[in-house]
């Protein structure tokens, strides 16, 4: 199928050459190219990821910061049971070290005031 | 005509869109030239159409290309979502008259409406600035009388007289009869013949 006037259709007249004249005037002179983004997107389609370099870090991080708070919560969990006193546990600490035994958790009174 | 299949686009890969390494980045990058060539395919076949009825909506050569533009752009992420066009004729002609409707209606909010002269950008072919003038003078007694005119009848006129389009293919362009075609170019040009022969534009 052809878009353009076929040599069927009248000789034109002066309204078509007028308005001919006037509508190819307002289109652009030099067509514009297909539009693109600015910035490569990536399509929605593309991804398969398998375990990258990117994602090994975030599971080291990860694995870091679960470390970190797991290893604080152990630390203060434990200074909690070591003593409620300070001159005690210095005291039993320093047995403890001299002679190399276990430092147990001192059996003190419970006092309420 | 078919415009409910796409041409079998060529294998042509691009540099790669994805940051990703490895085996992926190939294939990624011949789909998003596929892709892209399936763009360009329809963007080649349609612009024209697209413009038209944008231009036809506000009579605005510079609204038209915005609207063409960001039609394109819609298309573009529609495609790139994976979702499959079926009639990209129609789909592209909807989505730029609603986009005509809505941008022209905030511009003219904004800047108010221009006088015919402003909106002709039409470059100078004449000798001179005479001929300039009357070119202009012209141009806006035309735009005059075809604002009078429904959009629809504009949108007809303008792919007759601006792309040479015959009434089969406006037919098929706009999805109405050849025959609705017809009248209603006959009706639009005996109006408009009247309106000019009454300003001693022509005849």
């Amino acid at each position: 199928m052809t878009r353009t006037l076929s040599h069927e259709t009248p000789e034109p007249d002066a309204l078509d050459r007028a308005f001919s004249t006037f509508f190819k005037a307002q289109v652009p002179a030099n067509w514009p190219a297909a539009p693109r983004y600015p910035q490569a997107v990536p399509s929605e389609r593309q991804v398969v990821r398998g375990v990258g370099e990117s994602s090994r870090a975030r599971l080291t991080l990860a694995a870091s910061i679960a470390v970190f708070f797991g290893l604080g919560f152990y630390l203060t969990s434990d200074r909690q049971q070591a003593a409620p006193t300070g001159t005690a546990s210095e005291v039993n600490k320093n047995d403890a070290q001299a002679d190399g035994s276990k430092l147990l958790p001192p059996q003190t009174p419970i006092t309420n005031r | 005509m078919h415009d409910e299949t796409m041409k079998p686009p060529a294998n042509r890969p691009e540099i790669p869109s994805s940051p990703d390494k490895g085996r992926n980045t190939s294939v990624v990058s011949q789909e998003c030239g596929l892709l892209r060539t399936e763009f360009e395919d329809l963007y080649g076949r349609h612009s024209r159409e697209v413009w038209a009825l944008a231009y036809a909506r506000w009579m605005d050569a510079d609204s038209a290309q915005d609207v063409m533009q960001e039609t394109f752009l819609r298309l573009w992420k529609q495609l790139e979502t994976g979702e499959k066009v079926l009639n990209p004729r129609a789909w592209l002609l909807r989505v730029a008259r609603n986009l005509a409707e809505d941008y022209a209606k905030s511009s003219f909010r904004r800047n108010g409406t221009q006088p015919p002269e402003m909106l002709t950008g039409v470059p100078a072919h004449g000798n001179g600035p005479l001929d300039k003038m009357e070119r202009d003078e012209s141009f806006a007694q035309i735009r005059g009388v075809l604002d009078e005119l429904p959009t629809a009848d504009r949108e007809i006129l303008t792919l007759r007289y601006a792309f040479d389009y015959d009434a089969p293919a406006i037919a098929e362009s706009l999805g109405i009869a050849v025959t609705a075609v017809h009248m209603r170019l006959s009706r639009a040009r005996q109006r408009l013949a009247e309106k000019l022969t009454a300003i001693g534009m022509i005849g």
